[in-house]
């Protein structure tokens, strides 16, 4: 099996060919990257091959040494965000509301998405009440297993402003998922 | 990592989890706070269980085909290419023949250089005309005469004057650039005297004269 810095060293040679090696090494990442941005398939689908090519287009540039995945990632959490902002501000000259899609825009905290008995599947769902910085710090951490060094690479922000996402994310999670709100409600009418 | 360390934030005062949990009254025992700090840690577990375990998609199998048509093999920009040439080490290799055919012309280029520069330099020497001057003076009864000015910084040496066969007249031969000069006759090495035939004559600034001479670019313009 390749190397990364080998396959690269290869596209920038002209061996365009190579770089179907990334492409396939990192699709799902992306795709799902763009799914959870989007949730659409077919726009994910868009997103992706552009964010491939985007990445094709700028390999020149890319340290040698560094890692490629966090690399990659920025351009696609870039070109998603990019997206979004377009599709908002259309939505809004036509007169639009935001859209359930871009729920982690919406406050996070909706009472009809509580749940106490959750699945993988319904944790979709859920994760996508969060706001989108704090879910893409989560997956990348604990879904792709990347280190705080790399999610801060990825997302272009400080390794402690990476912590910190997580750990907001984690909490977020936690009072949707538990109605952590809820308890506490009741802890203060059972007080009183 | 440690679990512990992923979830610091249950020590962090703006925790709204910490805030968020049953207090009681306020004043919760020690048995309480580490229970309910218990539960915190294992619902965080199951949360980052269920994110990890998390279905993904499978995307759609076009996606790399579509992504591999759209690239063109593209050469790097030429800041990049010129860099990376610059850096990367060059083997030379030594051909007599070919360094043979570099030191002729660049023996070529240094003679030219050379024969350019000399040829310029003498003609700068050329450019500047001097004027032959001939000083005389009629004084048969001088024993020696020599002329001082400006143009030898008013001193003898080099400058005596010599009698001609007539025995009456002493004469020298001077060579000068175009300017103006003062000068004058220094008699038996004690006296001064102005040139009779001098045209003009200009005040030394302490009561005598001198004789002045000036030469242009034509003889016609000397006086």
């Amino acid at each position: 099996m390749m190397e990364e810095y080998q396959i690269i060293a290869a596209v920038l040679s002209g061996d365009v060919d190579a770089y179907r090696f990334l492409v396939e090494r990192y699709q799902k990442p992306i795709f799902n990257l763009m799914y959870r941005v989007t949730g659409s398939r077919e726009d994910a689908l868009d997103l992706a091959q552009e964010t491939f090519i985007k990445a094709y287009e700028k390999l020149h540039s890319f340290r040698e040494g560094a890692k490629f995945f966090p690399w990659l990632y920025t351009i696609g959490f870039n070109h998603a965000r990019n997206f979004v902002r377009k599709r908002k501000m259309v939505r809004s000259l036509r007169g639009e509301d935001g859209g359930e899609r871009e729920s982690f825009d919406q406050p996070w905290h909706q009472e009809e998405a509580l749940c106490t008995q959750l699945d993988c599947h319904r944790l979709d769902q859920v994760l996508k009440q969060i706001p989108l910085d704090y879910r893409e710090a989560l997956i990348l951490h604990y879904h792709e297993g990347l280190s705080m060094e790399d999610i801060a690479a990825g997302l272009q922000i400080s390794v402690s402003g990476a912590k910190m996402r997580v750990h907001r994310g984690i909490k977020k999670l936690r009072q949707i998922l538990f109605e952590e709100d809820h308890e506490k409600k009741r802890s203060i009418s059972a007080g009183k | 990592m440690k679990r512990k360390d992923l979830f610091p934030q249950e020590s962090n005062p703006d925790s709204t989890a910490t805030r968020g949990w049953p207090s009681g009254n306020g004043k919760a025992g020690g048995g309480e706070e580490e229970g309910q700090e218990r539960m915190l840690d294992e619902r965080n577990l199951q949360i980052t269980r269920w994110i990890q375990a998390m279905d993904d998609l499978e995307p759609p199998p076009q996606l790399i085909g579509s992504v591999m048509q759209r690239l063109r093999p593209k050469g790097l920009p030429w800041w990049l290419r010129l860099y990376r040439w610059a850096v990367s080490p060059k083997s030379i290799t030594f051909i007599p023949l070919r360094w043979a055919a570099v030191a002729i012309i660049l023996v070529g280029i240094f003679i030219t250089t050379s024969l350019l520069l000399k040829q310029r330099d003498f003609q700068n020497i050329q450019t500047p005309s001097l004027f032959a001057v001939t000083f005389r003076l009629e004084l048969p009864e001088a024993h020696s005469v020599s002329v001082i000015g400006t143009f030898n910084a008013w001193r003898t040496e080099g400058y005596a004057m010599r009698l001609n066969e007539d025995q009456k007249t002493w004469s020298l031969e001077v060579l000068l650039p175009p300017g103006r000069y003062e000068y004058a006759y220094l008699v038996d090495s004690q006296k001064v005297i102005t040139d009779p035939g001098a045209l003009f004559f200009q005040s030394d600034g302490f009561g005598n004269q001198n004789s002045v001479l000036i030469l242009g670019k034509s003889n016609g313009e000397n006086i």
